[in-house]
């Protein structure tokens, strides 16, 4: 039954850019070949991949979120797919070196014949040493890389909501600020989170008073009295009613009680950073 | 695997027999035609994928009788037809009630983009990525490691370690990613049901 198909062809399928006649076609030999069902799933999996690498041209995007944007299936097979790709490049990242194998000592070799007596309990304190020595280390990496994990978690999902090949939020679900920097400021604007349950995101619009363009954006945000501070790459300016703003969402779930500080700053294309403008707001809400 | 409870325990049962004599055999039969089936009403566009699959289930179940008797070939393509005839009845639908611009899309991504969903799926990523074996494991987190062009290069360097084909890795993970996919959505319907 196995019939031949184009990596073309399965690409147009794939994007609902397909007549009815070769949609059957297809569709038959992905429910009655094994094969050509296999085929048709890696030329998903591909799509899929090149959508979340940003390399689909913009038709194909365009096609691509009309077709897997629509049922909970594909929605959730996307989501999945870039779950699984974040965890295992984050995992990549935060690989922790293998230590490398105690080697016998010379001092082993010196108590090895003529006294095995004293051989037997040399070797059981050594090996209780090693494990211990062991179990210590395992749960000291293990410590380390879970904080690691957690805060390349976090600052992933600030990197992924800020995408711009992420799909936006409802806008039931989106609480905007428009935030002027301090400096500007006279007698400020209310900068409060007003809540709401359904809020999921919390917008941020910065205003950026400076002349100078820059190829990019970066914030660092914290909250007032933390030492922990996250930062977002890879922003842009855009020209807004109320000015040229940096745009900046922060899912609400990680927003806890209390006063934040913004620092937004130009980078250059050399990675320089220029001169930075700060923002703040409030969360008086104890959670979302 | 679980009965559908539309239809009478007799005929789900010449269902699976008609699929295959040995009824382990048609038990898994029966899930792949499933996931098929929910996969093309998916590509379709269809507003909702497993109860249309459900539904050509159910209609080719209604004649089983017949079709025991009198249809020759592979199964699956009269599975096939019944569910391209309901495509082409909820298109004809579609078309008729509702403009596709009014489809309320952002119910479905709300349903999406709900944060504790996404926290429930990272935790099942996490516990499905532990079923599996450390060869596997390795295997998943080597190969989605990298992106864009780097891809490319790590993919084929991994697949020379490994001894086989480019094409016979992405089979292989192909594989093991719809198995994982499949651990992470039961999960996480476990997950997100116990609340």
């Amino acid at each position: 039954m196995t019939e031949h198909l184009t990596d073309i062809e399965l690409r147009q399928f794939l994007l609902g850019d397909i007549d009815e006649g070769k949609r059957e076609r297809i569709e038959k030999l992905f429910i009655s070949d094994s094969e050509s069902k296999q085929r048709i799933l890696i030329a998903e999996e591909d799509l899929i991949e090149d959508y979340l690498d940003g390399s689909l041209s913009p038709t194909q995007k365009e096609q691509f979120l009309a077709q897997y944007g629509y049922t909970p299936q594909h929605l959730r097979r996307l989501q999945i797919t870039r779950l699984i790709k974040q965890h295992a490049m984050t995992a990549a990242r935060a690989k922790v070196v293998d230590v490398p194998a105690p080697q016998r000592s010379s001092f082993v070799f010196r108590l090895w014949p003529p006294n095995m007596r004293l051989m037997i309990p040399a070797l059981a304190v050594l090996m209780i040493a090693v494990i211990v020595g062991v179990i210590w280390l395992s749960r000291f990496n293990r410590g380390k890389f879970e904080e690691v994990n957690q805060r390349a978690s976090i600052e992933r999902e600030l990197a992924e909501i800020n995408s711009t090949t992420n799909p936006p939020a409802p806008p039931s679900q989106v609480f905007s600020l428009v935030l002027p920097p301090v400096s500007v400021r006279g007698v400020g604007p209310n900068n409060e989170v007003t809540r709401n349950p359904a809020t999921s995101v919390l917008e941020l619009h910065l205003l950026w008073p400076q002349k100078q363009e820059f190829s990019s954006y970066r914030i660092t945000l914290n909250r007032v009295a933390d030492t922990e501070q996250l930062t977002i790459n890879g922003l842009h300016v855009q020209d807004e009613k109320s000015g040229r703003a940096v745009i900046v969402k922060i899912p609400t779930h990680l927003l806890r009680r209390g006063s934040y500080q913004v620092s937004l700053s130009g980078v250059g294309d050399d990675g320089t950073i220029g001169p930075s403008e700060e923002y703040t707001f409030a969360n008086p809400s104890k959670s979302y | 695997m679980r009965q559908r409870y539309e239809l009478p325990p007799e005929s789900f049962d010449e269902l699976l027999a008609w699929l295959d004599p040995d009824r382990a055999v048609a038990a898994d039969l029966y899930l792949e035609l499933r996931h098929s089936l929910v996969k093309i009403f998916a590509w379709n566009r269809c507003s909702d994928p497993d109860g249309m699959a459900d539904e050509t289930l159910d209609r080719v179940a209604k004649q089983i009788g017949r079709l025991k008797v009198t249809y020759k070939g592979n199964p699956n393509l009269f599975f096939y037809g019944v569910a391209n005839n309901l495509i082409r009845e909820y298109q004809k639908k579609i078309k008729t009630h509702v403009p596709i611009e009014d489809v309320d899309l952002a119910n479905e991504s709300a349903q999406e983009t709900d944060v504790e969903l996404s926290l429930a799926r990272e935790k099942c990523l996490r516990t499905c990525l532990q079923e599996l074996s450390r060869e596997r494991q390795d295997l998943v987190l080597g190969y989605y490691s990298k992106e864009k062009h780097a891809k490319i290069d790590h993919r084929a360097e991994m697949a020379r370690k490994l001894g086989i084909s480019i094409d016979n890795l992405r089979v292989r993970m192909c594989r093991i990613r719809v198995a994982l996919e499949d651990c992470i959505e039961k999960c996480t319907d476990k997950l997100t049901s116990g609340k």
